[in-house]
């Protein structure tokens, strides 16, 4: 026993020294400090900038951050915000067309920081990118590709924020934590001089063409494109109250230095040049690319157009005030063409139309569209989901990938968003050119428009108000659902008549027992438009946040 | 060796009792009772048996004493003693945690005494932080309830049977969803912008994730703390502490118990969804206000209303359709448990089955538990412990989520969920049909986590000097989830009624199916070890550690996904197209280090001080900003011991406790002091065939100065037990300030800087509450009761918080609760032309819409007109009531828990495809109307419509007060039982939620979900029973 427990009282002892030790060691272990630990999921700042892939991630992301015309949860939102198309039930869409809008509930105007929207994140990417890439020990190439790339995108982001809020302050530098943030607004000029600017520096930097692996980005050709449309916005009624004429000279040497480049052409069929198929064709300038099989983006065009009879949201509905503006083949508005017959709409009317529009008895996909009641397969008596149909009689068919059946989740197209296309030089061409009192070449330039293959349509021949209203309307037609006509009609200032006007639909009603059809016109959403809708108001949380901020007026 | 100490007949029962019992109490009970008769007559020999009044279970080591000598004798393992007593002598059967009782010697020999047991006595151990501390001498608010109180609930989710148990925990269940209706629990209210989950710790592990799915059966008990007594968790106790103690094994013989619940489980509450006549004539009237044509005529509105023609014009309560009445649930638990002098064990192995409500529904949940512990004295001084727990939890569910899922429950009531011919329709759009949509034919998610812990201990008296000792444990835990999406499309019919033909319609959204498979992989590293000394000399106690910790943590993740399977027959990766396949995968680390003790000291068990410390290491923050010292101290007098109390005999107990401590919050992202860029998914589909392609996104922007959060906490209480142990009470009033919150500025920060903000140390946030509980209990012969009820009061204040300079001072948030939003304040609706000209209005207002209070007097509504309130849904008063009863071997338990002061938001809308409650269709504004409840419906989910901007309207008082828990209970007698060899055997009936009074009505008030879009909670009615021998 005796012994047993001195054995028992050394292995006591040592066990508690050992112990002890061990306490001692774990307070104070210095070998590897447990608490010096880094991040496993990412990279740290030093190691991005020495390395050129690593930098055209990241520029690779501004590029996804850029606004664009589908990513508006689902309703093509500039459209349904003009006289082009109604939203279905979207209530923020009807309290801006009766121009209600308010500071604190932009909803789908929020281009300033929306997530989906905001043009301020891809101005913070490409601040910090070119805060650093001076210092960058990566190719030279690749360093000034990427230079060009980023400044354009930052002057475009500026330029799009002042056509929706005027000035807006203008950021250039990253800012820091401890930074003082209270920046007041620049004036519309400084900011577009600041664009023209910008876009001169990113010109030189760009090809006129990429590589296969690199279609999409940016190319010398988008650079001048989007000058053109900067200098004509900036000569535009809205913008050059005094009408300077030399702003207008800016603006048609900007859309000629296009023109000259000799990279674009019109791309002979109107209805297939907007889809993924036919994707960086002649006319495209600058397009965003989607495979939304594979990369889902919140873009869900054949669901968010399809009528309802064919599994589609149809939650944007052409309005009949733009059907009344596609012309006859006589080239007239069917207002002013004797052969137009009101109880027979659909028949003749400009090809770009039946590119553009859905109507009832337009052949789609194996079957014709039925809009009429009662009882029409895409009207709110059909089978299939009824409230989903359209309000107005019509559907939007222009970006359709038709071929998809049954649209939803990942069974979609891949319709690219055009931001600019060669069409649109054209134009901007033809519409400086008039206000320089040309209108001869005004004239030439909207017929090689309407001069397409695929459109035909017959020569503009008017001069002086009446040119100006068929250039309008042409830039209507052309462009329509394409972002355009929220811009266009303010800077043109005839917002107060054509965005003060009912939005009308078609009834069409089926008699069942002849199978005759009546047509009746319909007045059926109150809209509105005031001076201060001229402009967006500046959010009221950016307001809150910096008294410097002013507001814009009658907000 | 040992064993030669021990008297042979000792070393025999050891040795028999392990092989077989039973023989040998019976022959214990007849060596009892037979000899008795012909004792000797003046001092006769007593015999009898010391049994638990609710459990009729022996009592062993009970004393017994004669009244008035020291005669006495302590009960056996059967409890039967032998006493030498006359007539007329009383004997006292005292043991700790029961209550004293005194019974008269008759003319018998056999004298039975039955005990009942104390629920709040003072010699009751208490589990605190790294130790158990005397309820008498406890000196901080620590809140607890042991198994017995948590067995009464059928709630297969322990964080549901907690409601109103304890005074300051606010539990809110806000789904019944098998497997993700985990309560969320707030201590002492939300007393910070930032994460208000408490630590829970179990069995010494920190931050225990799944604790919510331990068996009830294995649990000894749980302590919640609320004060500075949490200090010694340090950085990560300033939410509070939940503590949870395991069952172990201990002396005795082997005891079996199994435990079986069968429960059907109801919704409590789901909305009454409005008719096709109702929600016809709604849809009528939306389409006029668009100048659309109508849907339904008079005629065929008529039809729905009278059901005259039911297979054309039906109405159809899609609720009703899906939900089943009744769902099933089990739970089964069986132990082993028992030990000898030296080594003692308990195993335990515990499975649930939790059945979806939908029927044909694929969701199913199932946890499989075991776990495991021996503790072996080594010699006199070493003891070892070594526990093994693992643990399943296997989800599986449909593949839309249920907020999908019920959103898609409101489809338009006059179409069928089945066509006449068997084929499922089409419901809402996108083939999105709810009956199918909770079955398999969607695919699966399997959610299955597993759990593995070792832990291994040691606690070792230092021999040379008496009260030292040291004592440690390693713990390994190891969690993996494997989550398994198997998304399948699936078709369903529109009926064309024009060419009568069923026009298939695919859902799911996909054109084949696709399987994301991923697995997280958690494993951490737990080294505790402390030395401590504790010792009596004369009055003083003594009672100190200084102890050290160190955790790691790592975890990473995979995850990979094919699509366009060519058949949805066998859900295997391989089984997917190679084009589009991805994979993904990251990991993580942590550590955390510190040292913390405590000194308690007590005088005479009337004079207590605890210091409690921590210094606290940890590798979220920064160096320089790792290390935060934390300590709290708490003192208590018991003013009953003073002399003064000698006379006055109806205060047995009275404590004063005043506690002070400074606690950390570090639940934050870690690394924020880092510039960091992620890689992801993010890129641009460049090329002539455009692909995916990867992204770089910067992370926040470095705040190189952050910490934790620190929380200063004051606590004073008061703790009496009065009459002989019949009143007891406590009451705690609190004052905690968090200061340091981490928050980031994106309220003060204008946006065009594209800063991506980092936590900040910013905030300030002030809580204040007080908490009383008070216990009433009384013993008959047969019959005890007793009655506890509790409430608790807290309201936040922030006191600082970034938020935007430029706002009217009456939407601040400072000043206000956290979680207060700012609202319109709804006066009423416009009923007439002429109120809505004379009235300021927010633009596009219509007669019918909501009439708001112009609170700054411009003449309009308008944002600046929004006034920050304090209605969260956080309740600021929670209460609960706890009875119990015992009568014979009948017990009745009964729990009911409330909530006040809280709001729920309810945005309710209705509009063409979305059907909504009947009564809110039937009371909305119809034109001309003069008293609607409703103003015009809102349209849409995004608060825009003038009637659905945010405001008091739509805010519903979610005060109530339900049952959370009845049970009645049945124990067999024990004179039955031993006949057939079981020791114990109960029966059970309980339920959960049955009975709920509230305001809301519409939905269930513990929900949060703003559109009703929810799973709801259960009622659940159970059978059970226990059986042990």
């Amino acid at each position: 026993m005796h012994y047993k427990n001195n054995l028992l009282n050394k292995t006591f002892s040592y066990l508690l020294i050992g112990i002890i030790i061990a306490f001692i060691g774990l307070i104070s272990s210095c070998k590897k400090n447990i608490l010096e630990k880094l991040p496993l999921n990412s990279y740290s700042e030093d190691l991005v900038w020495q390395d050129g892939n690593l930098i055209e991630t990241f520029v690779n992301n501004t590029y996804r951050l850029v606004p664009h015309g589908f990513n508006y949860s689902m309703t093509n939102s500039l459209s349904t915000l003009t006289d082009e198309n109604n939203g279905r039930a979207n209530s923020s869409a009807n309290i801006i067309n009766a121009g209600n809008i308010t500071p604190d509930a932009l909803a789908a105007l929020d281009y300033w920081n929306d997530p989906q929207r905001g043009f301020y994140k891809v101005i913070t990417k490409a601040n910090l990118f070119l805060s650093k890439i001076d210092n960058s020990p990566i190719d030279s190439a690749l360093k000034k590709r990427m230079i060009g790339e980023m400044t354009f995108l930052r002057a475009y982001s500026y330029f799009r924020l002042i056509s929706f809020y005027g000035g807006v302050p203008l950021i250039t530098k990253p800012f820091g934590l401890t930074d003082d943030f209270s920046v007041p607004r620049n004036s519309y000029k400084e900011c577009l001089d600041f664009v023209l600017q910008q876009l001169d520096k990113a010109a030189p930097l760009l090809p006129l063409k990429h590589t296969s692996v690199n279609m999409g980005r940016i190319t010398k050709g988008a650079v001048l494109a989007i000058k053109s449309r900067a200098l004509l916005y900036a000569a535009s009624p809205l913008n050059n109250p005094t009408n300077d004429i030399s702003k207008w000279q800016l603006a048609a040497d900007a859309a000629k230095a296009v023109i000259d480049l000799n990279q674009y052409a019109l791309y002979p069929d109107y209805k297939s040049l907007f889809l993924a198929s036919t994707i960086y064709n002649s006319e495209i300038i600058w397009t965003r690319p989607f495979n939304r099989q594979l990369d889902i983006e919140n873009a869900y065009v054949e669901l968010s157009q399809y009528p309802n009879g064919y599994g589609g949201f149809a939650q944007v509905h052409p309005l009949q005030n733009i059907v009344d503006d596609y012309e006859t083949l006589n080239g007239k508005l069917p207002k002013n063409d004797p052969s137009y017959d009101p109880q027979n709409p659909y028949v003749n009317r400009d090809p770009r139309f039946y590119a553009s529009i859905l109507y009832d008895g337009a052949p789609f996909k194996g079957r014709e569209v039925e809009t009429f009641l009662p009882k029409g397969q895409d009207s709110n008596e059909g089978s299939s989901q009824p409230w989903n149909a359209t309000q107005t009689g019509y559907y939007q068919r222009k970006f359709l990938d038709e071929t998809i059946t049954n649209p939803g989740g990942t069974n979609i197209g891949s319709t690219p968003w055009t931001f600019i296309r060669y069409a649109e030089i054209l134009l901007n061409y033809a519409e400086a050119k008039f206000n320089l009192g040309d209108e001869a070449t005004c004239r030439d330039y909207l017929n090689k428009i309407r001069s397409r293959p695929s459109v035909n349509m017959p020569a503009v021949t008017e001069s002086g108000a009446a040119l100006l209203a068929r250039l309008q309307n042409e830039r209507r037609i052309e462009l329509a659902f394409e972002d355009h006509r929220w811009f266009d009609v303010r800077r043109w200032k005839i917002a107060p008549i054509v965005l003060n006007v009912p939005g009308k639909r078609m009834a069409i009603t089926k008699n069942p027992a002849t199978g005759k059809k009546t047509y009746t016109v319909v007045e059926f959403q109150p809209r509105a438009f005031f001076d201060k809708n001229y402009l967006v108001p500046i959010p009221q949380y950016e307001i809150a946040k910096n008294p410097k901020l002013t507001q814009n007026p009658g907000y | 060796m040992k064993s030669k100490l021990l008297p042979k007949t000792l070393l025999w029962i050891r040795q028999k009792k392990i092989k077989s019992l039973w023989p040998f109490l019976i022959f214990v009970m007849m060596v009892l009772v037979y000899p008795s008769k012909g004792e000797a007559q003046s001092s006769s020999v007593i015999k009898g048996t010391v049994t638990d009044l609710a459990t009729h279970k022996p009592i062993q080591g009970v004393s017994v004493l004669v009244k008035g000598t020291n005669r006495g004798v302590s009960t056996g393992s059967n409890g039967e003693f032998t006493i030498q007593a006359n007539k007329g002598d009383a004997l006292i059967a005292s043991f700790i945690s029961y209550e004293n009782k005194e019974v008269t010697v008759g003319d018998q020999n056999t004298l039975n005494i039955t005990l009942s047991e104390r629920s709040s006595t003072l010699e009751e151990a208490v589990v605190v932080g790294y130790g158990t501390q005397k309820k008498a001498t406890i000196t901080g608010s620590v809140a607890t309830i042991s198994n017995k109180q948590l067995k009464h609930s059928p709630a297969l989710n322990l964080s549901n049977a907690l409601a109103g148990q304890l005074p300051g925990i606010i539990t809110s269940n806000r789904s019944g969803e098998p497997g993700k209706d985990n309560s969320t629990i707030l201590i002492r209210g939300r007393s910070t912008t930032g994460d208000n989950s408490p630590l829970v710790v179990v069995d010494g592990i920190q931050g225990v994730s799944g604790w919510e799915r331990i068996n009830p059966n294995d649990i000894e008990s749980i302590s919640v703390l609320k004060d500075a007594s949490a200090a010694i968790y340090g950085a990560q106790a300033a939410n509070g502490v939940i503590l949870i103690t395991t069952k172990r094994g201990s002396a005795g013989k082997p005891t079996i118990s199994y435990t079986m619940n069968q429960g059907l489980s109801q919704p409590t509450r789901v909305p009454k969804v409005a008719s096709s006549a109702v929600f016809g004539e709604f849809v009528n009237e939306l389409l006029a206000k668009d100048l659309q044509p109508p849907r339904w005529t008079a005629d065929e509105l008529r039809k729905f209303a009278d059901g005259s023609d039911p297979i054309n014009y039906p109405s159809v309560n899609w609720y009703n359709e899906i939900l089943k009445k009744n769902t099933f649930q089990s739970q089964h638990n069986l132990a082993l448990r028992g030990g000898g002098e030296n080594i003692k064990y308990s195993v335990s192995g515990s499975y649930s089955n939790q059945d979806g409500i939908f029927k044909k529904g694929s969701t199913n949940f199932k946890t499989y538990s075991l776990r495991s512990n021996i503790d072996a004295q080594v010699n006199k001084n070493i003891k070892v412990g070594f526990d093994v727990n693992a643990g399943i939890d296997n989800g599986n569910y449909p593949n839309s989520s249920t907020t999908n899922t019920f959103g898609r429950m409101l489809v338009v009531p006059w179409i069928p969920v089945y066509w006449p011919n068997g084929l499922p329709s089409a419901g809402i759009e996108r083939g999105d049909n709810p009956a199918v949509m909770v079955t398999d034919a969607t695919g699966n998610v399997n959610d299955m986590t597993q759990r593995f812990l070792l832990k291994g201990s040691f606690d070792i008296n230092l021999p040379f000097i008496n009260g030292l000792g040291i004592d440690g444990y390693f713990a390994y835990t190891n969690n993996t989830n494997f989550n398994k999406n198997f998304q399948k499309p699936w078709t369903v019919y529109d009926y064309n009624s024009v060419t009568k033909t069923y026009i298939p319609v695919g859902g799911g959204g996909i054109l084949n199916p696709q399987l994301r498979e991923s697995v997280d992989r958690g494993r951490s590293t737990l080294l505790n070890l402390r030395i401590k000394y504790e010792k009596r000399f004369n009055d003083h106690r003594l009672n100190t550690f200084i102890a050290a910790e160190q955790e790691e943590g790592m975890n990473n993740d995979f995850s990979a996904f094919r699509r366009n399977f060519l058949t949805a027959a066998v859900d295997q990766l391989f089984a997917g197209s190679l084009a589009g396949q991805e994979a993904n995968g990251s990991a993580s680390e942590r550590g955390r280090k510190n040292v913390f003790g405590r000194v308690g000291y007590g005088f005479m068990e009337k004079y207590l001080v605890d210091f409690n410390f921590r210094y606290d290491g940890s590798s979220i923050f920064p160096q320089g900003k790792q290390y935060g010292f934390f300590p709290g101290v708490a003192v208590a007098w018991r003013i009953s011991k003073e002399k003064l109390f000698e006379k006055i005999h109806f205060i047995d107990d009275l404590k004063l406790r005043a506690s002070y401590g400074k606690i950390g919050n570090d639940r934050v992202a870690p690394f924020q002091y880092l510039q960091a860029y992620t890689l992801g998914n993010q890129g641009f589909n460049f090329g002539s065939s455009p692909t995916q392609s990867l992204g770089l996104i910067a992370g926040v922007s470095p705040n190189p100065n952050i910490t934790w959060e620190v929380l200063k906490t004051t606590n004073l209480g008061i703790d009496g037990l009065l009459l002989n142990g019949l009143l007891g009470f406590t009451v705690d009033v609190f004052k905690q300030e968090r200061s340091n919150i981490l928050a980031t500025r994106d309220l003060a920060v204008p946006s065009y800087t594209g800063l991506n903000l980092p936590n900040e140390n910013i905030g300030v946030v002030q809580n204040k509450g007080i908490e009383i509980e008070i216990s009433h209990k009384k013993s008959f012969n047969k019959f005890s009761y007793r009655i506890a009820g509790n409430a608790a009061f807290v309201k936040s204040k922030i006191i600082y918080i970034s938020e935007a300079s430029n706002v009217p001072a009456w939407q601040k948030a400072e000043g206000h609760s956290i979680g207060a939003q700012n609202y319109l304040k709804a006066i009423g609706i416009f009923r007439t032309k002429e109120d809505l000209q004379a009235s300021p209005k927010v633009l596009g207002t219509k007669v019918g819409d909501l009439k708001y209070e112009d609170v700054n007097g411009d003449g309009l509504i308008t944002f600046l007109d929004n006034v920050r309130l304090d209605r969260t849904n956080t309740p600021e008063i929670t209460f609960g009531l706890n009875l119990s009863m015992d009568y014979n071997n009948f017990s009745l338990f009964a729990n009911f828990a409330g909530q006040s002061n809280a709001w729920q938001y309810f945005h309710e809308n209705a509009r063409l495809a979305v059907n909504t409650r009947e009564e809110l269709l039937l009371n909305r504004y119809t034109p001309g109307s003069m008293d609607s409840k409703y103003p015009i419906l809102p349209l849409l989910d995004t608060r825009t419509d003038v009637s659905g901007l945010s405001s008091t309207f739509w805010l519903r008082d979610a005060s109530f007060v339900r049952l959370k828990t009845l049970e009645l209970s049945y124990s067999i007698p024990q004179s039955l039982l031993s006949k057939i060899k079981v020791s114990g055997l109960r029966f059970y009936l309980n339920g959960n939620n049955l009975i709920t009074i509230d305001k809301l009505k519409i939905y269930d008030p513990e929900a949060s979900n703003e559109r009703g879009n929810f799973y709801p909670q259960s009622k659940i009615y159970n059978l059970g029973l226990n059986l042990t021998f």
